[in-house]
């Protein structure tokens, strides 16, 4: 609803100012910075100028840059604030969302590498660089795909001529046609994807080689429009599912995906940015084979290690909150939002989630009570008390006492599952979300553990 | 789990105002655990909305595997300008089975962002609590979407009638017999009792969740869905240590259940302690003789074989078969299953002679006392089935052995852990005779469902791995 950029008057448009499904877009006014309780400087600042600088170096440089944070931190709309960035700075700038293109059950490196070819080709087309790309940079990857379209198609007669149109196609617009296609398939069924898969995993070398010569040849193009170079952003990436696939429980499909394959998706001779999931931010081995650490987006930190209130950052969380909803009309009593803030854990789609179910339990003409306030609340705190497995709950509780997520494979899941936050600023910290802390299940086994300890 | 602190009806106005609030795509879970009380809400809140917003009401069908995609091919068909919000009931019948659940949740998981722009609209998913809890754990982005939760409560008296009519005798073999179907149906019904007997400091209503607790682990080990079972059964324990004490008899009982639990998942080194917890406890409380007690020292044994300690096993089952046939007489089923155990442990020792014949009595005594197609006869049948085949007489051991995986697959279903073993042990059999293309199937299934029950680490799917390789390389040299 872009006419409501206005703060949220009534109930009715508080709750749909805070949908907790959509990030914002990079010039919306309602875009709160919360770098003063996150981290020393603003995020999409710092990845734009581990950007920046390098393609000032003579001869320019690109980089890989590794982003993370919990889901519904933020990420999204960070991610599309640096794209404006650098925009404005002069690079060629392509944004996608991994989540939209590829299906997130099962990704394989080959479906990253066909997505961001397919919006790298149709960025291209879209813009008028298109016309200087030689035609020999892109001819041997068009022929290499269209002999995947065909072969993939051969059972009717009239699809083999569908196909052959398109193989004379020459250029850009023709290897458009022919990914337009492919990326269809991304999303198809199991089988389909297989084989594709294995059609480009075959030949992996010589196809990031070719599709390097397209990018080499569009970063001379680019710079000869006084264009400082091509930047790929995989945005939703770190929503690739969590499984095991071996026995020993060694191997999971973020290690798959983001160690083992590492190599192939830095393979594209451009700066890219990646996301990637929250639970790999400390491994080692992908800060050994990516050659840098993960930059995080953590939570606002709206209390300190003791559980003593932050005022400062609940005073900014107050402020992003009245950005999108006129405090004083919605709420009767203004100190129920720090409430909230302090139960979201500085999470902000928890934030959302909890002034909407507010939302709820106040009729149309009235101003939400603070009894609203304490049922928005409940529902979190039973919301992830349903999320908790038994077995999750001696760790819960070390990390409380602690306030440090070990490097352990079983804890792999619970920043995954927001039932433990990370914080910075400083030294990084965790600590279980306030909601859990509340929970029946966590305080009875805070109890048992004191009792034998 | 305490509801929030308002009325039902505040409850169903609240989700009315966010289904006429929201613009686009809402999300919410209205939880209700008793399907009577549901209709109710449901027939309440569609006079409440009235013409102005229309209501699709989608009966999600047991074999959906994308919910995403059914709800974005129903919202096609409704396509039109009107305020419009989903209903959507049932799901419950594909979360109570741990193998639709792990091919439904993940899909719906990472579909979410699709629902947004296939239904956008108002999404209201009715639901029980136990179907609540999967989706939390299962497809945790889907759940970190929600726009809200509506707790509903159930009368008491309705809960009260839902439990006197059904007519549940809570016992093991009951559940054993029953139909898979069936099975799903009562795990469903006692899931959402559960939740509803809630009200604190009524003590009626916690005896009766503590039963419905251990009821509901003994229907998931039938299920079968080994980790529900163990997570139902400790609830059992933790609710009788609290309300009788350690060493009550219901106490003991349920720490029973939950070491054969664990055992059965293969976790020996937490069963033993459990089995000697009860046994000592049972023979303090109800003396050395009592059923309870030789139920204790039978497991017990049990445990000592699996881990390898056969010295110290023999005694036990000695001391079982004698005190049973003693006290409950020579035509109890337990007598038969001490004798069915006592032969086991001769077998796995070596003594073939003295086995064979143990085996043929408690058969013999099983299919009286209890009927042919029995889960103790069936796997009675496939002991003695294993113990010809090592004696070398495979023409005498395949009818038993496809006897007892015909017999299992009916009553059991394919899945049962029962039938799995089965399918391994006749493979083996058919191996052994040398055919090894028909072998080959059965080792296939036998791995692919063990993985699917069990998890790739467990013994048993270890060992239907291995079985597996060994045919290949054999097929490969011959």
């Amino acid at each position: 609803m872009s006419e409501a950029l206005s703060p949220a008057t009534t109930v009715t448009e508080a709750f749909n100012a805070v949908n907790p499904n959509r990030p914002l877009s990079s010039d919306d006014p309602r875009y709160a910075d919360f770098t003063e309780w996150r981290s020393p400087m603003p995020i999409a600042d710092r990845l734009a100028n581990l950007i920046v600088w390098p393609s000032k170096a003579t001869p320019p440089e690109h980089v890989k840059v590794l982003f993370t944070g919990h889901k519904g931190s933020g990420k999204s709309t960070e991610l599309r604030r640096l794209a404006a960035k650098l925009e404005a700075e002069g690079f060629f700038v392509v944004y996608f969302d991994a989540a939209t293109e590829i299906d997130m059950g099962g990704v394989s490196y080959a479906d990253v590498l066909l997505a961001l070819m397919y919006q790298l080709v149709s960025a291209i087309h879209d813009s008028p660089v298109e016309a200087s790309i030689k035609v020999e940079a892109v001819d041997s990857l068009r022929q290499r795909l269209a002999k995947i379209t065909v072969d993939r198609t051969q059972t009717t007669e009239s699809e083999i001529e569908a196909e052959s149109g398109v193989e004379v196609t020459p250029g850009i617009p023709g290897l458009f046609k022919i990914l337009s296609r492919l990326t269809v398939r991304l999303r198809g069924g199991e089988s389909e994807k297989r084989s594709l898969r294995q059609e480009i995993d075959g030949d992996i070398g010589l196809f990031l080689e070719e599709l390097n010569d397209l990018i080499r040849d569009l970063q001379i193009r680019l710079r000869e429009h006084q264009s400082l170079g091509l930047v790929v952003i995989v945005d939703s990436l770190d929503r690739v599912i969590l499984k095991t696939i071996d026995d020993e429980g060694r191997r999971t499909t973020h290690r798959e995906l983001f160690i083992e394959h590492a190599e192939h998706l830095m393979a594209p001779a451009c700066s890219m940015v990646y996301t990637i999931p929250v639970s790999l931010l400390n491994n080692q081995n992908v800060a050994n084979v990516w050659g840098t650490t993960p930059e995080l987006l953590p939570m606002v930190k709206v209390h300190d290690q003791e559980g003593n209130d932050s005022s400062d950052a609940l005073d900014a969380m107050v402020d992003a909150v009245s950005l999108r909803i006129d405090i004083d009309s919605v709420f009767e009593n203004s100190e129920d939002v720090r409430s909230l803030c302090r139960m979201s854990g500085g999470h902000l789609r928890d934030l959302m989630r909890l002034i909407r179910q507010a939302c709820s339990y106040t009729a149309d003409g009235e101003k939400i009570s603070t009894e609203a306030v304490r049922n928005a609340i409940q529902e979190i705190v039973n919301g992830y008390q349903r999320s908790i497995l038994d077995s999750e709950l001696p760790r819960l509780v070390e990390i409380h006492r602690t306030h440090h997520l070990p490097n352990h494979e079983d804890c792999e899941d619970l920043p995954l599952k927001l039932l433990v936050l990370e914080y910075r600023n400083g030294q990084p910290w965790h600590d279980v979300h306030p909601a859990v802390l509340q929970t029946a299940l966590f305080q009875d086994a805070a109890q048992e553990s004191d009792g034998a300890a | 789990m305490e509801p929030p602190d308002e009325t039902d009806a505040q409850r169903l106005l609240a989700l009315e105002r966010l289904i006429r609030r929201a613009d686009g795509f809402a999300l919410a879970f209205a939880r209700v655990n008793a399907p009577s009380r549901r209709r109710e809400l449901v027939a309440d809140l569609l006079a409440r909305l009235g013409d102005d917003v229309r209501v699709t009401e989608v009966d999600v069908p047991d074999d959906t595997t994308d919910l995403e995609a059914l709800l974005a091919r129903r919202y096609a068909e409704a396509n039109d300008d009107g305020k419009r919000t989903f209903f959507v009931y049932g799901i419950e019948r594909i979360l109570s089975s741990v193998r639709e659940r792990t091919g439904f949740l993940p899909v719906l998981n990472y579909k979410r962002e699709n629902l947004q722009r296939s239904v956008p609209c108002p999404v209201v998913v009715w639901v029980p609590e136990f179907a609540l809890r999967h989706i939390a754990r299962g497809a945790p982005d889907v759940w970190a979407w929600r726009s809200g939760v509506f707790e509903f409560s159930t009368p008491r008296d309705e809960v009260d009638q839902m439990w006197n009519g059904l007519r549940d005798s809570g016992s093991e073999d009951e559940y054993a017999r029953m139909m898979p179907d069936e099975r799903k149906a009562r795990i469903e019904t006692l899931e959402a009792l559960y939740h509803d007997y809630t009200e604190a400091g009524d003590p009626n209503a916690r005896l009766t969740r503590a039963d419905i607790a251990g009821r509901l682990g003994r229907l998931y080990r039938y299920a079968p869905d080994p980790e529900s079972a163990v997570e139902w059964t400790r609830r059992a324990v933790s609710i009788n240590e609290e309300d009788f004490g350690r060493d009550h008899p219901n106490t003991l009982g349920t720490v029973n259940n939950l070491a054969l639990l664990l055992e059965e998942k293969g976790d020996l080194a937490a069963a033993e302690p459990l089995f000697r917890r009860a046994l000592d406890g049972s023979e303090r409380v109800l003396g050395p003789d009592h059923p309870d007690t030789l139920g204790s020292v039978n497991n017990l044994g049990l445990v000592l074989v699996s881990k390898g300690d056969l010295a110290a096993a023999e005694p036990l089952f000695h001391r079982a078969l004698d005190a049973r046939a003693r006290v409950l007489g020579p035509d109890h089923p337990s007598t038969f299953t001490s004798m069915s155990n006592l032969a086991s442990f001769l077998k796995t020792r070596g003594d073939l002679a003295a086995a064979e014949p143990l085996f043929r009595r408690a058969l013999d005594g099983f299919e009286r006392v209890l009927g042919r197609d029995h889960p103790n006869t069936l796997g009675t049948v496939n002991n003695l089935a294993l113990l010809l085949e090592e004696k070398g007489d495979l023409a005498a051991a395949e009818p038993l052995f496809r006897r007892a995986l015909d017999g299992s697959e009916r009553v059991l279903g394919p899945d049962h852990l029962d039938t799995l073993t089965s399918v391994g042990s006749l493979g083996v059999l058919i191996q052994l005779k040398g055919d090894l293309a028909a072998a080959e199937p059965l080792f296939r299934r036998a791995l692919d469902g063990f993985e699917r029950v069990l998890g790739s680490n467990h013994p048993n799917t270890q060992t239907a791995r291995s079985n597996l390789a060994a045919l290949l390389d054999e097929k490969a040299t011959a």
